[in-house]
C-alpha cells in the first residue's frame, strides 16, 4: 500500500509498508546456530538462508550468499516462528457480539497498531489466529494474521489460511454466573439448550441451501426464468459454508460431555469440528476426538478458576497427543502470548512429551489447524522466512528471544529494543 | 478412596461442592530414608556431586559423609539432583479453592483492622491446590488472609501434612497490612469482627485517621504489657509480635511512591517491613538495599503497562539482585504455585543469575519469613523439605522424580495425577467396522 | 423528494417586503429585508473567476447581476465595499449542529412490555431468533433513532440563534446536515444558516443516505462494532432483495411478495444507487471497512465523512471511487494510527519521539494530499465546533499545503454538488441565492481578515 507521506521518518515507514506480499522482504542468513527444523530434526552448527522472504537453504553446510545480512547464531537456537492458535490480541470493535447467541456473520477486526503485536514478536510469535469471543453458541469469524508490525490491517491477514468461525459451549455461553432472573436472560441457559441451538440453526441452514440450490437449478434449466434471486442471509450463508467445509469450526469447550455432544451433533448434521479450543477435559474423550478428526488447542495448565475447569490437568496435552489428536497450545491472553515457548515446555514437564513433539504444539500443529502448514510451521526450503532466534533452547531457563523474523524481515531485534536495563542505566535506583 | 469433608454437611452449598474436593491420600509415612548418589545443590554453594542425605524423624540427619543408617529406605539418586524445596512466598492456598465460587473463597474477614485473624487455623488440608502444588517441588508456601487494612496473620506452611498443626513451619510469619490510600484498605468493610472499620471504605481520610489511632493504641498496649500495666486484649495482643519485631509487616506496594510510603511507615512505628508486589521496586532498588527491606515479588507472568519496556517485569529481579536487594517469588492466588520455578526461569532469561534464582526460591524466603533455621537449604538439622530431579528445576525438560516434605516421601496422588493415570489407562477403542 | 428551493411568499409578507424595498434609511444604512448592491468590491465569483473591481446586486434574496460594469437598479441599498472582497458563502459539508442525537433517550413507555425492541430494524434480527429474548409475547415495534433510515436531517434541523451565529462567524451560509451517531440514522440534507423570511432553513432533503458504524442500545443486535459491520451489510442486501422482489411484484411475476418492511424500503434508494451513501469514518481502518462494504454492495460514488486519516487510506478511497468530506476537526498527531510504530518501533526504543512540525503538517495536510492523489474533497467541521474556528482551520490547512483555490472549491462548489444544491449556492452567479461573505482585504483565508458582512438568502448579518 503506497502512501503519500511527507516526513523523513514517515518515509522510513513507507519503506516498511511497501507493496504487499513483498513487505520489505529481506535477505538474511543466520549462521552456525542449533536449528530446530521441527520436521527434520535439529541441526547443530546449522545455517539458514532466507531470500525474498522465503527459506532457500537450511542445513549444516550451507553457502551464505554474499551481500546479505548475516546474523551470527553461535550458541543460539533457531526455530520456526511461534504460532498462537487462540488469541484476542490486536482486535477492535469488540471481541464478542453477545446480543444474540448465533452470530457467524460477524467477523473480528484487526487493530494493526496495537502494541501487543510487538510484544508478541518479542516472545517469538510470528502468526496468530484472532478469534471471536466465547459467549455465543455460534460466534463470529476470525482472522489468521501474521505479526507484521508496521503494516496495515489488510496486509496483516495471512493469505491462504483457512476461514474460521468460533463456537462455544459451557459456562460462558449459558452465562452461568449471571444472577439476572430467567426472563431477562438469553437462550440458551443450559448445556441442553446449547445442543438444541446448534441443531436448530443447522436445520435452518439446510433450508437456506435448498432455497438457493432450487433457484440455481431453475435458472440453469431456463435462463429466462422469472425466478427471483433469494434473499442473501449472511448468517445462514456462514452456516452453509460450515456445512460445505469452507468455514472451519473452532469450538471453545471444557467438559467431556459437551465435547462429545458437539462431535455427535456435527456428525448428525454433516459437518466436522475442526478444532476444540481449551478442551481442558479433552483427555477424557481423546479417542472420540481422534476418530472424528478434531484437533485440539489448549492452555498448558490453567485451572481452578471456574467449575468447568476443575478437572483440567497439565497432562492433558500429552494424553491427547498419545491418543492421536493433533494438539496445539495457545495463549488466549495478551500476557501469555509473550511466553508460549514456556507453555509448550509444560508438556515435557508433565507427561514427559518428547521435546520435538512439545515444540510442534507451537509450530507445525497450529499451522495445520490454521491451514498454513504449507507456508509456515517448520524450517524447510520453500517455506516463509518466519523465524524465532533464542539465546538458549526454548525450554531452558535462560531462554530469551533475540530476533524474530516475519517473511524474512527482522521485526524484533533485542539489541535495538527498549529494555528495562537500558532504562535503569539512567536511573539511580533511589538511594536519595 | 473418597472421604467427604467432615462437619460441613449442614451447609447445602458446600455439600454440593464437597464432592469436588476429594480426600488426599496419606501425606507419607514417617520413615527413615537414605538418598544415595545424587548431586546436592544448595543456594549460594557449589553443587556437591555424589552426596548422600539421611532423613530421619522429619529432619535431615546427615549430609554427605556420615549419612548412613541400617534400617533406612534407600532412594537411588544416581545421576540426579537434589534441591531444597521451593517456596511460593504469598498465596491463598487452603483458604481458596475454585475462583468462581464464593463459598470456596473465605480469605477476607469483615472489618478493617483484623490482626487477630490467623490463616493457619482455617486451612483446608485436603485442598486440591495444596496437593498439586507439591508435586512440582514446591514444598512450602506462605498463605495469607486478605482484605481490610490489617488483614491478619500469614502463615508459612508445608504443602503436605495431616493437620494444619502438622503443616505449620512458622505459625505467624507476617502481618498483612494494606496501607490506606495505596489502593489497599478495601475488603468488605463494615462493623463486625474487627476493631474500627466504622469509617466507610470510601472515606480515605477517615480511614487513615482510624488506622493511625489503631496503631497508636496497639503500640501503647504493647508497651503497657511489657510494663505489666495493661490487661490482656486479644485484638491488640495480636499486634505485639510486630512491635517486638518478631514478625514483619507484609505490605503491598507497587509504584515507587507506595514503596517509599511503606518503608516510611515501618520507620515511623519502628517495625520491620517486607514489600509485597513491588512492581516498580527497581526504581528504588538502592534505597531498598540500604534499608534492608526485602521484597516478595508479584507474579513474573504479568504484562507490563503500556509505555514501559516490554521486558520490565521479567528483568526486574536481575536488577534487584545486582543492587543487593533480597527478594522472593510469588505466583498469585495459588492455583499455579507449583510453577514458581518457571517464574524464576523468566527472570533468569532476562538477567537474574541462576544462583540468585535458587536463593530467591529457597533460602531468601526462608530468611524473610523467619524460617531459615527450619528450611531453605539442605543442611543437617533442618526439616527434610527437598526434591529430586533429573536436572535444573527451572528447565522445563527436567522431570521431578521425588518430593520429600517434612521427611516424608510424597506420593503421586494429587488431583492432576489421579485423573492423568485414570485416563492414561483407558483401553484403546475397538474399531467396529 | 427535493424541496422547492424558494418557498412562495405569502401575500401579506410580499407586500411588506415591497414596501421595505422602497424605503431607504435616510442615512443610507441597510435595512434588513432590503435588496442590495455591493459596489467597488473585488469579486471572487468562483475558484479562479475573479473580478478585480465590480458590483453584485441582490434582489429578493437572489443574485440578479454580477460584473465589472453593472447597472444598479433603483431602490436597492448601495454599499461601497472598496478594499473588500466578496466570496460565495462557505459550505460546511457536514455538521450535526442543531440535529438531535440518534443516541438520545427515548420516553419510557407506560407499559414495560412495550420497551423499544428495535423491531426488525434491518437484518431481521430482533424477531429472527426463534426463542429470542426470554419474555412473554411480542413487543410492539418502536423505531429506534439509530435505524430510522428515512429520518430527514433537513426536517429535524433546529439550530439555536447562537448556533447560527457561530456558523456565520465562520463565513458559512449553507450546511450539510449529518447526524452524529447511530447506524442508519437518516438522510443527509442541506440547510441555510439564515433566511430572508426567518422561516424554514431547510434547503434540500434526501441528498444521501447516512451510514455509521454505531450500535443499537439496550443490548440489542448489533451491540459491537463488529456486529455493526455485519448489520450494515445485511441491511443493504435486504434492501437490494426488497427492490428485486418489488420489481417482480410490479411486473406481475407470480408469487412475488415484497415484505414492505419500512426499514428495508427506506434503504432501497441507497442500495440501488438512486441516492449516494455517506459513510462516517475517520481513521484508516474505518475507511478500509467502508471500501469493503461499498465495493461488495456495488455502491456508486460513496462519500466518506470525516476522513481525518484519509491520507493513509488513499488506495481504498480510490478503489471505491469515493469523495472525502474531510473534517478539519483534526486528531492529535499522537493518536494517528501507526504513531506507536515509531514509539516501540521496528525494533527501536521505547517512547515515541517528540512530535514535530512534520507530524502536525501531515495531519493538517490531509485534504491537500487527497486532492493531489485525485480524491475529490469537500471540507467540513464534522465532529467538532464550527464557527470562527472553521475558517481558521481551513487557513491552517492551506498553510500545510492546500492551495487557496482548492480550499475554496472544497468549501463551495464541491459540497454544493455533493449535496445536490448547485443550482442554488456555491458560486456568485446570476440566479443563485444571495449567499455571500464579505471580508476586509482580498483573502478570505488570510489570518486576521475580519468578516464584514455575511448575506444569507439576501439578508444581511
Amino acid at each position: 500500500m503506497r502512501l503519500t507521506i511527507r516526513s523523513a521518518r514517515a518515509a522510513f515507514i513507507a519503506g516498511v509498508l511497501a507493496m504487499p506480499g513483498a513487505l520489505g522482504a529481506q535477505d538474511v542468513a543466520i549462521r552456525n546456530a542449533t536449528i530446530i527444523t521441527i520436521s527434520n530434526g535439529d541441526i547443530p552448527n546449522g545455517t539458514i538462508v532466507v531470500r525474498g522472504g522465503k527459506i532457500t537453504a537450511v542445513g549444516a553446510n550451507v553457502q551464505v550468499p554474499a551481500g546479505i545480512r548475516v546474523i551470527d547464531g553461535t550458541g543460539k537456537f533457531v526455530m520456526p516462528g511461534i504460532i498462537d492458535a487462540h488469541s484476542h490480541a490486536a482486535l477492535e470493535g469488540g471481541i464478542n457480539e453477545g446480543s444474540e447467541s448465533v452470530t457467524p456473520e460477524v467477523r473480528v477486526q484487526v487493530k494493526n497498531d496495537d502494541a501487543v503485536i510487538y510484544r508478541a514478536l518479542a516472545g517469538g510469535v510470528t502468526a496468530a489466529l484472532q478469534l471471536h469471543g466465547s459467549a455465543n453458541t455460534i460466534g463470529g469469524q476470525g482472522n489468521v494474521v501474521k505479526m507484521r508490525w508496521g503494516s496495515s490491517a489488510e496486509d496483516m491477514l495471512f493469505k491462504g489460511a483457512f476461514r474460521i468461525v468460533k463456537f462455544a459451549l459451557g459456562e460462558n455461553v449459558t452465562r452461568a454466573s449471571s444472577t439476572a432472573p430467567a426472563d431477562e436472560r438469553r437462550f440458551p441457559m443450559t448445556r441442553m439448550g446449547v445442543e438444541f441451538t446448534v441443531q436448530y440453526w443447522f436445520n435452518k441452514a439446510k433450508e437456506y441451501q435448498k432455497e438457493w440450490d432450487d433457484y440455481r437449478a431453475a435458472v440453469k434449466a431456463n435462463p429466462k426464468s422469472d425466478a427471483i434471486m433469494p434473499r442473501r442471509d449472511l448468517r445462514l450463508e456462514a452456516l452453509s459454508d460450515i456445512l460445505k467445509g469452507d468455514l472451519k469450526v473452532h469450538s471453545h469447550s471444557y467438559r467431556a460431555d459437551e465435547i462429545l455432544m458437539l462431535i455427535r451433533v456435527a456428525e448428525e448434521n454433516g459437518f466436522k469440528v475442526h478444532t476444540f479450543q481449551h478442551v481442558l477435559e479433552g483427555y477424557k474423550v481423546a479417542d472420540e476426538m481422534a476418530r472424528h478428526g478434531a484437533m485440539a488447542s489448549t492452555f498448558a495448565d490453567m485451572w481452578a478458576y471456574k467449575v468447568e475447569a476443575w478437572d483440567a490437568i497439565p497432562f492433558n496435552m500429552a494424553l491427547m497427543t498419545q491418543r492421536g489428536v493433533v494438539v496445539s497450545v495457545n495463549s488466549d491472553s495478551d500476557e501469555r502470548i509473550r511466553r508460549l515457548y514456556q507453555e509448550a515446555g509444560v508438556g515435557v514437564r508433565y507427561g514427559n512429551m518428547a521435546v520435538n513433539d512439545a515444540l510442534k504444539m507451537i509450530t507445525l500443529n497450529p499451522a495445520r489447524q490454521l491451514g498454513v502448514d504449507k507456508m509456515v510451521g517448520t524450517l524447510e526450503v520453500g517455506k516463509d522466512g518466519d523465524i524465532a532466534v533464542f539465546s538458549a533452547h526454548p525450554f531452558a531457563p535462560n531462554a530469551m528471544v533475540e530476533y524474530t523474523l516475519v517473511d524474512g524481515k527482522v521485526l524484533f531485534d533485542r539489541s535495538e529494543a527498549a529494555t528495562l536495563r537500558k532504562q535503569a542505566a539512567t536511573s539511580p535506583g533511589g538511594n536519595q | 478412596m473418597r472421604r467427604t469433608l467432615k462437619g460441613l454437611a449442614t451447609l447445602v452449598s458446600l455439600a454440593a461442592t464437597a464432592s469436588m474436593v476429594e480426600a488426599q491420600a496419606a501425606p507419607g509415612q514417617d520413615t527413615t530414608y537414605l538418598i544415595k548418589g545424587g548431586t546436592v545443590v544448595n543456594p549460594g554453594a557449589a553443587p556437591m556431586p555424589n552426596t548422600d542425605i539421611l532423613i530421619r524423624n522429619n529432619r535431615i540427619a546427615a549430609v554427605g559423609a556420615g549419612a548412613s543408617a541400617a534400617n533406612a529406605k534407600v532412594i537411588d539418586a544416581t545421576g540426579k539432583f537434589i534441591y531444597p524445596g521451593m517456596i511460593d512466598a504469598n498465596t491463598g492456598i487452603g483458604l481458596q479453592e475454585i475462583g468462581g465460587i464464593g463459598t470456596m473463597n473465605l480469605r477476607s474477614e469483615m472489618g478493617q483492622f483484623n490482626p487477630h485473624m490467623k490463616a493457619l487455623v482455617a486451612l483446608n488440608v485436603e485442598s486440591e491446590i495444596l496437593g498439586v502444588t507439591r508435586m512440582n517441588g514446591v514444598t512450602t508456601v506462605l498463605t495469607s488472609p486478605s482484605g481490610g487494612v490489617i488483614s491478619g496473620q500469614a502463615t508459612l506452611i508445608n504443602t503436605a501434612g495431616w493437620t494444619w498443626e502438622d503443616l505449620a513451619i512458622v505459625r505467624t510469619a507476617g502481618m498483612m497490612i494494606n496501607l490506606p490510600g495505596s489502593g489497599g484498605g478495601g475488603g468488605r468493610g463494615g462493623g463486625g469482627g474487627g476493631r474500627g472499620g466504622g469509617a466507610p471504605v470510601g472515606n480515605p481520610a477517615q480511614l487513615q485517621a482510624d488506622f493511625d489511632q489503631f496503631m497508636t493504641e496497639s503500640r501503647d498496649y504493647s508497651a503497657g504489657r511489657d510494663a505489666g500495666t495493661t490487661k490482656l486484649d486479644l485484638i491488640y495482643e495480636a499486634m505485639r509480635p510486630l512491635f517486638k519485631k518478631e514478625i514483619p509487616a507484609i505490605i503491598p506496594a507497587g509504584n515507587e511512591q507506595s514503596i517509599r510510603n511503606a518503608v516510611a511507615f515501618g520507620e515511623k512505628w519502628n517495625i520491620r517491613v517486607v514489600i509485597s508486589g513491588g512492581g516498580e521496586a527497581w526504581k528504588v532498588r538502592k534505597f531498598l538495599a540500604e534499608k534492608n527491606v526485602p521484597v516478595i515479588l508479584g507474579s513474573i507472568e504479568s504484562a507490563p503497562g503500556d509505555n514501559v519496556p516490554y521486558d520490565a517485569i521479567y528483568a526486574q529481579p536481575g536488577l534487584l539482585y545486582d543492587a543487593g536487594v533480597k527478594f522472593a517469588f510469588s505466583t498469585g492466588q495459588g492455583s499455579n504455585a507449583r510453577h514458581v520455578a518457571f517464574h524464576a526461569a523468566l527472570a533468569v532469561a532476562y538477567g537474574l543469575p541462576l544462583e540468585g534464582a535458587l536463593k530467591a526460591l529457597t533460602i531468601w524466603p526462608a530468611e524473610i519469613l523467619g524460617a531459615d533455621k527450619q528450611i531453605g537449604s539442605i543442611a543437617q538439622g533442618k526439616l527434610a523439605n527437598l526434591f529430586i530431579t533429573t536436572g535444573d528445576p527451572l528447565d522445563l525438560r527436567t522431570q521431578v522424580a521425588e518430593v520429600f516434605i517434612k521427611g516424608r516421601q510424597v506420593p503421586d496422588d494429587d488431583r492432576h495425577h489421579r485423573l492423568y493415570l485414570k485416563y492414561k489407562a483407558r483401553p484403546l477403542p475397538v474399531i467396529v467396522p | 423528494m427535493v424541496r422547492r428551493l424558494v418557498p412562495a411568499l405569502p401575500l401579506a409578507l410580499s407586500m411588506a417586503t415591497a414596501a421595505a424595498a422602497q424605503t431607504n434609511d435616510p442615512a443610507g444604512r441597510p435595512v434588513s429585508k432590503s435588496d442590495y448592491a455591493l459596489t467597488n468590491v473585488r469579486i471572487v465569483a468562483a475558484p479562479g473567476r475573479v473580478i478585480e473591481r465590480g458590483t453584485v446586486v441582490f434582489v429578493n434574496g437572489r443574485i440578479t447581476a454580477v460584473g465589472a460594469n453593472v447597472t444598479v437598479p433603483a431602490g436597492v441599498v448601495r454599499m461601497d465595499l472598496a478594499g473588500h472582497t466578496v466570496y460565495p458563502g462557505l459550505i460546511d459539508a457536514a455538521t450535526s449542529i442543531g440535529l438531535p442525537s440518534p443516541n438520545r433517550a427515548l420516553p419510557t413507555p407506560a407499559d414495560p412490555a412495550a420497551a423499544p425492541a428495535g423491531g426488525r430494524g434491518g437484518g431481521g434480527r430482533g424477531a429472527g431468533q426463534p426463542l429470542g429474548r426470554g419474555g412473554p409475547g411480542v413487543a410492539p415495534v418502536v423505531l429506534l433513532p439509530e435505524v430510522e433510515a428515512d429520518a430527514e436531517a433537513a426536517d429535524m434541523f433546529q439550530p439555536s440563534d447562537a448556533d447560527l451565529r457561530a456558523l456565520r462567524a465562520g463565513g458559512v451560509t449553507t450546511v450539510g446536515l449529518v447526524f452524529s451517531g447511530g447506524i442508519f440514522p437518516g438522510r443527509v440534507g442541506a440547510a441555510l444558516t439564515g433566511s430572508r423570511e426567518n422561516s424554514r432553513l431547510a434547503l434540500r432533503t434526501g441528498a444521501a443516505q447516512e451510514v455509521s458504524f454505531g450500535t443499537k442500545r439496550g443490548g440489542q443486535y448489533p451491540g459491537t462494532g463488529i456486529g455493526s459491520v455485519a448489520f450494515i451489510r445485511q441491511s443493504f442486501l435486504d434492501a437490494q432483495y426488497e427492490a428485486r422482489v418489488d420489481k417482480a411484484f410490479k411486473a406481475g411475476t407470480p408469487g412475488a411478495r415484497p415484505s414492505n418492511d419500512p426499514f428495508s424500503r427506506a434503504l432501497i434508494a441507497a442500495a440501488t444507487n438512486t441516492i449516494p451513501s455517506w459513510f462516517v469514518a475517520s481513521n484508516e481502518r474505518q475507511i478500509l471497512r467502508v471500501a469493503d462494504i461499498a465495493t461488495e454492495m456495488e455502491l456508486k460514488n460513496p462519500v466518506v465523512v470525516g476522513s481525518q486519516e484519509g491520507w493513509r487510506a488513499i488506495p481504498a478511497l480510490k478503489r471505491m471511487g469515493a469523495t472525502a468530506v474531510v473534517s478539519v476537526n483534526w486528531p492529535s498527531p499522537d493518536s494517528v494510527t501507526g504513531r506507536v510504530f515509531q514509539a516501540i518501533g521496528i525494533g527501536k526504543s521505547g517512547t515515541a519521539p517528540a512530535l514535530t512540525a512534520a507530524d502536525t503538517n501531515e495531519v493538517r495536510g490531509n485534504a491537500a494530499a487527497l486532492i493531489k492523489a485525485g480524491v475529490p474533497v469537500a471540507l467540513s467541521s464534522f465532529g467538532g465546533a464550527s464557527g470562527a474556528n472553521y475558517r481558521e482551520r481551513i487557513r491552517l490547512a492551506i498553510a500545510a499545503g492546500l492551495t487557496p483555490d482548492d480550499a475554496l472549491r472544497a468549501a463551495t462548489v464541491t459540497p454544493a454538488a455533493l449535496l445536490g444544491v448547485t443550482s442554488a449556492v456555491g458560486t456568485i452567479e446570476v440566479g443563485k441565492l444571495a449567499n455571500v461573505v464579505v471580508v476586509s482585504g482580498n483573502d478570505l483565508f488570510a489570518a486576521g481578515s475580519p468578516i464584514k458582512h455575511v448575506f444569507v438568502e439576501g439578508r444581511i448579518y
